[in-house]
C-alpha cells in the first residue's frame, strides 16, 4: 500500500501547476514575440546559424545599397558620355560644313561661336557632379572640380584612381573611369600623317591609314617632298633618324596617289613644295579639349592665300580623324559602363534571389508556426485549469470534515 | 488481584499519549522536515495467578519517528545536486539571455559596424558615412565592454554568494554540532529526542544544499558531516570552518578554503557539492569561458581592424594608425611564487590565438608552459628575451625578473579584452579608408597600358611613399627608377617600395607609369573595401575559422552551455521529487490516516473509560453487600 502524506500532495500538486505555468507563460512569450527562440538556449545551434543569417541578410541588404549606388553613379557617367557624344558629333558636321568653300565670313563667325558652346559644354560635362558633392570624372580627387581652365588649355588635377566597389558576394564592380582616361588620353598609338607646319606648298591630306597593320614598324617616319627635277617632285619616305628606307621607297608625286611604306598608306592632293614633308608616327593620346580648341583655331583660318588654306584643310582632315577616334573611344568607354551596370543590374537578381532564401531559411529556424503555438497554448491552458479544479478538489477531500 | 482500575487506566494513559501524538502529527503536517511519530504500545506483563497469567494492562514502550535513513541519505544527495545545478543553470541562463537578447546582445552593433564599412567602402570620402562609422564602431566598442562588464558583475556577485553561502553553512554547521552535544545528551536507551532529530536532519539537508554531505552515525547519536571528497564540516560536537579566501592567482576573486589549527588551507574546486561548488563550477565552465570568448572575439578584431587600418591613409594623407586599442593578456603571477618572474605579454597572431588560459612554470631552468585548464603541456618556442620572446598561442612573453623554481604564472590571453575594447578615433577625417600610395599611367604614353590594381604589401617599407617611376624599354621589359630591366609579360606584377600592382592593356617602349604617395583628401576606398571584408577573412584557428565564425561558435557554444544546464537542472528535478515524494510516503503526515488514528484511540480511551465506570460499579456493588 502507498502511503500519500497530505504535505507531499499539495506539494506536488503546487510544484506541477508551477510547472505548468511556467510553460504557459513560455508559449505566451513565444507569441508575444513571434519567435521560436526566446534565447540561444532554446536551440543553440539554430541560434548560431540564425545569427550567422542575420548577418548575411544585413550585408545582403547592405550590397543592395551599394548597388543602387553605383547604379546611380554608372547610369550619370553614362548618360554623360551619351552627351560627349552628342557634342563631338555636332562638331564634326560643323567642321565637315566649314571645308566647303561657300561659307560666308558671318557663318563662320557663327560657327565658331558654336564650337565655343560646343567647348563649354564639353567642359561642364567632365566636371559633372554625382549629386552626392563628388565629381563622376576625378578619379579619387574628386572633391573639387577635376578639370580646370587655363591659358595652356584644359588641366586634369584628377587621379587615375578607379575605385572597386563590392555589389555581391565576391562580386565587385568598377566605379567611372578617371576623367584623364575619358578626355585626356584618346587612343593612344594611333598612327597619323601630321603636316610639318613650316611646309609652304598646298598639299594636302587626301587619305591614309593602314592597308597591312601587321606590316608596320612603329618609327618616326617622315614623308619628304623635294623636286630635284624643276617641275617633277618626287617623293621620299625616311625613318626616324631621316635615313631612307630599306628597300628605299621613293617615287614621283601624283596627286591622290597612294604612297605606302611598311603596311600604311597615304595620299595627298595638291601641289607640295619641294621641302614640305608630312611626318606618320605613333602620337600619345588626344586631349579633347585640345582637339576643339585645335578646331577652333582650323576654323578661324582664312581661305587664302591657298598655303594658309591647305594647313586648315589639312587640319580639317586631321580633326575630322581623330573626332572619329575619340567618337569610338567614347563609345567603349560606355560599352565599359555599360557592361559595369548590367552587372550591377545582375547582382540585383542574385541578391533578390539570396535574400529570398536567407529570409526564408532563418524564418524556418527562427519564427514561430502560429497553429502550432495556438494549440499548444490552449491546450497548456486547459491542462492547468485540470490540475487546479482537481487540486481544489482534493483538498476539499478530508476525513476531519466527516467527523 | 490485577487491578481493574489500574489496568483502564493504563489504557487511559497509553490513548492519551497516543492521541497526543496524533495530535503532535496533525500540528507538524505542514512542518518541513517533519516525521511523523508513532506511539508503539505493549501489553502490559500480567501477574501470575497460579491458574495463569491475567493481563495488567497497556504501556507506551517507545515513541518512534517513522524514518528512512537511506531515504534520507539520497535526499541529501539530490539536494545538493539540485543546488549545485540550479547555481550553474541560473548562471548560464543569464549570461544566455544577455548575449541572445535583441537590445543587448552583440549581434547587432557588430552587424551594423561592417555594414557601416561597407559605407566607407562605396563613399569613402562622405562624411557623413565616415561618421556613420565612427558611430557604429564606437557602438560595437560599447557594446564589447558592456557585455564585458556584465560578465564581471556576475563574477562579482558569485563572490558575494560565496562569501555569504559559506557564513551560512559555518552557521549551519555549528548548529548541528551542538545539535549533536544536545541529542548525546537526551538520548537514553531507546528514548530518542525525535523532535531533535528532525531538527538536526533539516539542518543537515540545509547544509548539504550548500555544500553536498556524507552522513556518518555515532554510537552516542551523534551525527557527523562530510562534504563530497571527505573535508569534515561536523565531527561530534566540533564543527570546522569553511572561509573565502583569495585567489592566489586573481587577487580580487574568492575562492574556497577552511579554516584549521595550522592556518587556512585551499581547498579544490570540486572538493564541495551543493550551491557552493555549483558556484565555483559555474565560474570554471560557464563565465570565465564566456569571458575569454567574448575577449577573443574583441582581440581579434582589435588586432585585424588595426592592422588594415594601419595600411591605409586618411583624408590628411597622414598613414592610419590604431583604429581599436588593443587589448593586452593579463599576466598574474601566483601568490607564492619565490622569484620576481613577470612576463610582458602581447598578442602577436590571431590563428593560433585560442583564449584559453595558460600557465608558465618554472623549474629553475627551464620555462613550459600548460594550459590553465587541462593542465597538458604547449608548445611554446623563443627564450623569452626581447628579440627572441616566447611564443605560446599567439602571444609573444617577454620575460623580466628572475623565476625561482616551481614558481607559476597564469597568462589569460583574452580574458577581460572586451572590457578594455576602445575606439581610439574620433575624428572622422583620421579613418585610413584610402591606399597610401596611387599610381597613373603619363598621359604621353603610346601604348593603351592603364593601371589595372594596386596593393600594398608592406605598409613598413620606409620607400613605400617615395615617388617611383616605371618605365618599359620595350613591350616585354621595364625599369623602376632607372635599375635592372626586368621582363614582363602581360598581367605580370610589378612590385617595389612594398607595393605591387598590374596593367591591363599593352604598354609599348618609353611608357612611364607613376607610383607615388597618395594626398590627402582622396576618395580612393583601396582600404575600406577591405575593412567590410574583414568578418569573413580566415584569421582564426589557423585560417579556419572568420570572425563571424567565431562569433557564431560563441553564441552556439553559451546557448548549448545554458540549454544543457537547464535540462540537467530539469532532470534532477524529477529526481528530487522522486526522492522527496518517496521520504513523504515514509515519513510524511496523512490526515486522513490521522483521523482514522484519532478516531481509532478515541473509541479505544472511551471503552478504557467504560471499563473505569465498570471497576467503579464492581466496587459499589461489594460495596452495598457488605452494607447489609
Amino acid at each position: 500500500m502507498t502511503r500519500i502524506s497530505t504535505f507531499g500532495v499539495q506539494n506536488a500538486a503546487v510544484a506541477q501547476m508551477m510547472a505548468q505555468y511556467a510553460k504557459l507563460a513560455r508559449t505566451q512569450n513565444q507569441l508575444s514575440t513571434g519567435s521560436r527562440l526566446l534565447t540561444a538556449a532554446d536551440d543553440p545551434v539554430a541560434a548560431g546559424v540564425a545569427q550567422a543569417l542575420d548577418r548575411a541578410v544585413a550585408e545582403t541588404e547592405r550590397y543592395g545599397a551599394n548597388a543602387n549606388f553605383m547604379k546611380h553613379r554608372l547610369a550619370m557617367a553614362e548618360s554623360s558620355l551619351a552627351d560627349v557624344n552628342d557634342r563631338l558629333n555636332r562638331l564634326s558636321e560643323l567642321l565637315i560644313q566649314s571645308n566647303s568653300a561657300a561659307l560666308s565670313p558671318a557663318d563662320r563667325a557663327s560657327m565658331i561661336e558654336e564650337v565655343r558652346g560646343i567647348r563649354d559644354a564639353l567642359f561642364a560635362i567632365a566636371n559633372r557632379a554625382d549629386g552626392e558633392g563628388r565629381h563622376l570624372f576625378g578619379g579619387a580627387q574628386d572633391a573639387t572640380a577635376p578639370f580646370t581652365e587655363s591659358g595652356a588649355g584644359v588641366t586634369y588635377n584628377g587621379d587615375q584612381t578607379v575605385r572597386l566597389t563590392e555589389i555581391a558576394n565576391g562580386l565587385s564592380v568598377y566605379d567611372v573611369h578617371a576623367g584623364s582616361e575619358v578626355f585626356m588620353r584618346v587612343g593612344p598609338g594611333r598612327v597619323t600623317p601630321q603636316p610639318d607646319p613650316a611646309n609652304t606648298g598646298t598639299g594636302v591630306l587626301d587619305s591614309s591609314g593602314f592597308t597591312n597593320p601587321a606590316a608596320w614598324v612603329p618609327d618616326n617616319y617622315t614623308v619628304l617632298f623635294s623636286e630635284p627635277v624643276p617641275g617633277t617632285i618626287e617623293y621620299e619616305v625616311l625613318d626616324g633618324s631621316n635615313a631612307p628606307l630599306a628597300p628605299p621607297v621613293t617615287g614621283t608625286y601624283v596627286p591622290d596617289e597612294a604612297i605606302s611604306f611598311n603596311g600604311y598608306q597615304l595620299s595627298v592632293r595638291g601641289q607640295p613644295a619641294a621641302g614640305d614633308s608630312f611626318n606618320v608616327a605613333e602620337r600619345p593620346g588626344l586631349n579633347v579639349f585640345d582637339m576643339v580648341d585645335r578646331a577652333l583655331v582650323a576654323l578661324a583660318t582664312p581661305d587664302a592665300p591657298p598655303a594658309v588654306a591647305a594647313t586648315r584643310q589639312n587640319e580639317t582632315y586631321l580633326l575630322l580623324g581623330d573626332l572619329q577616334a575619340t567618337s569610338d573611344h567614347i563609345v567603349r568607354v560606355r560599352a565599359d559602363l555599360g557592361t559595369r551596370l548590367n552587372l550591377v543590374d545582375q547582382s540585383d537578381e542574385e541578391r533578390e534571389a539570396q535574400l529570398l532564401n536567407l529570409k526564408s531559411t532563418l524564418s524556418g529556424l527562427r519564427d514561430l508556426d502560429y497553429v502550432e503555438a495556438i494549440s499548444r497554448l490552449n491546450q497548456e491552458a486547459s491542462v492547468l485549469q485540470a490540475a487546479q479544479e482537481s487540486f481544489t478538489r482534493l483538498q476539499a477531500l478530508s476525513l476531519f470534515d466527516r467527523l | 488481584m490485577p487491578d481493574l482500575l489500574s489496568t483502564s487506566t493504563s489504557g487511559l494513559l497509553a490513548f492519551q499519549r497516543t492521541l497526543a501524538t496524533i495530535s503532535h502529527n496533525v500540528a507538524n503536517a505542514n512542518t518541513e522536515g517533519y516525521s511523523r511519530q508513532r506511539v508503539e504500545l505493549a501489553s502490559r506483563l500480567g501477574q501470575n495467578l497460579g491458574y495463569g497469567y491475567v493481563g495488567s494492562g497497556v504501556k507506551v514502550e517507545d515513541i518512534t519517528r517513522i524514518t528512512d535513513s537511506f531515504i534520507f541519505t539520497r535526499a541529501l544527495d539530490s539536494k545538493a545536486e539540485i543546488a549545485r545545478l540550479a547555481q550553474i543553470s541560473a548562471m548560464a541562463g543569464r549570461i544566455d539571455v544577455s548575449f541572445s537578447d535583441g537590445t543587448s546582445n552583440l549581434g547587432r552593433p557588430w552587424s551594423a559596424f561592417f555594414d557601416a564599412a561597407q559605407g566607407i567602402a562605396v563613399q569613402p570620402a562622405s562624411s557623413a558615412a565616415r561618421e556613420q562609422f565612427l558611430a557604429d564602431a564606437g557602438a560595437l566598442a560599447h557594446r564589447f565592454r558592456s557585455l564585458d562588464a556584465e560578465l564581471k558583475e556576475m563574477d562579482f556577485e558569485l563572490d558575494r554568494r560565496l562569501e555569504g553561502n559559506i557564513a551560512r553553512a559555518n552557521d549551519i554547521s555549528a548548529e548541528i554540532a551542538r545539535l549533536n552535544t544536545e541529542i548525546a545528551r537526551q538520548t537514553s536507551g531507546d528514548a530518542q529526542p525525535n523532535d531533535l532529530l528532525d531538527q538536526r536532519e533539516k539542518l543537515v539537508g540545509e547544509v548539504a544544499k550548500l555544500t553536498g554531505a556524507l552522513v556518518q552515525m555515532q554510537d552516542d547519536g551523534s551525527m557527523n558531516v562530510f562534504t563530497p571528497t571527505g573535508q569534515a564540516l561536523v565531527v561530534g560536537s566540533v564543527a570546522s570552518r569553511l572561509t573565502a579566501v583569495t585567489d592566489p592567482f586573481r587577487p580580487e576573486r574568492r575562492t574556497l578554503g577552511v579554516s584549521t589549527g595550522a592556518g587556512t588551507v585551499l581547498l579544490p574546486s570540486n572538493s564541495v557539492g551543493g550551491e557552493i561548488g555549483g558556484l565555483m563550477e559555474v565560474r570554471r565552465s560557464v563565465l570565465d569561458p564566456a569571458l575569454a570568448q567574448l575577449g577573443r572575439l574583441a582581440a581579434t578584431l582589435a588586432f585585424e581592424f588595426n592592422a588594415q587600418h594601419r595600411q591605409g591613409m586618411d583624408l590628411y594623407g597622414d598613414l592610419g594608425g590604431d583604429f581599436f586599442s588593443m587589448p593586452v593578456p593579463r599576466v598574474a603571477a601566483y601568490s607564492g611564487n619565490a622569484g620576481t618572474a613577470d612576463f610582458a605579454a602581447t598578442i602577436v597572431d590571431t590563428a593560433t590565438l585560442s583564449g584559453r588560459d595558460f600557465e608558465m612554470r618554472f623549474d629553475g631552468a627551464t620555462w613550459t608552459a600548460l594550459d590553465a585548464g587541462t593542465g597538458a603541456s604547449l608548445t611554446m618556442t623563443g627564450t623569452g628575451t626581447l628579440a627572441d620572446p616566447f611564443l605560446v598561442g599567439g602571444v609573444s612573453l617577454v620575460l623580466s625578473g628572475a623565476g625561482a623554481a616551481g614558481d607559476r604564472i597564469l597568462v589569460q590571453p583574452t580574458t577581460g579584452a572586451a572590457g578594455s575594447l576602445q575606439l581610439l578615433i574620433s575624428d572622422p577625417n583620421r579613418i585610413a579608408a584610402a591606399l597610401p600610395v596611387r599610381a597613373s599611367a603619363d598621359l604621353g604614353n603610346l601604348g593603351n597600358g592603364a593601371i589595372a590594381s594596386l596593393q600594398v604589401d608592406d605598409v613598413t617599407d620606409p620607400n613605400l611613399q617615395n615617388p617611383a617611376v616605371i618605365e618599359f624599354l620595350d613591350a616585354s621589359t621595364y625599369t623602376i627608377d632607372g635599375g635592372a630591366p626586368i621582363a614582363y609579360a602581360p598581367g605580370d606584377t610589378i612590385s617595389a617600395n612594398g607595393w605591387s600592382l598590374t596593367l591591363e592593356g599593352t604598354p609599348q617602349a618609353g611608357d612611364i607609369f607613376n607610383v607615388d604617395t597618395n594626398i590627402a583628401g582622396s576618395s580612393d576606398n583601396g582600404n575600406a573595401r577591405i575593412f567590410a571584408l574583414i568578418d569573413d577573412a580566415r584569421v582564426l584557428d589557423a585560417g579556419n575559422r572568420s570572425l563571424n565564425e567565431a562569433f557564431q561558435g560563441m553564441t552556439t557554444a553559451i546557448g548549448t552551455s545554458a540549454r544543457s544546464n537547464r535540462e540537467a537542472l530539469d532532470a534532477q528535478t524529477v529526481i528530487d521529487a522522486r526522492v522527496q515524494s518517496e521520504r513523504e510516503s515514509v515519513s510524511g503526515v496523512n490526515l486522513d490516516e490521522e483521523a482514522a488514528n484519532m478516531l481509532r484511540y478515541q473509541q479505544a480511551y472511551q471503552a478504557a473509560s467504560q471499563m473505569i465506570g465498570v471497576a467503579q460499579t464492581l466496587f459499589q456493588s461489594l460495596l452495598n453487600s457488605v452494607q447489609r
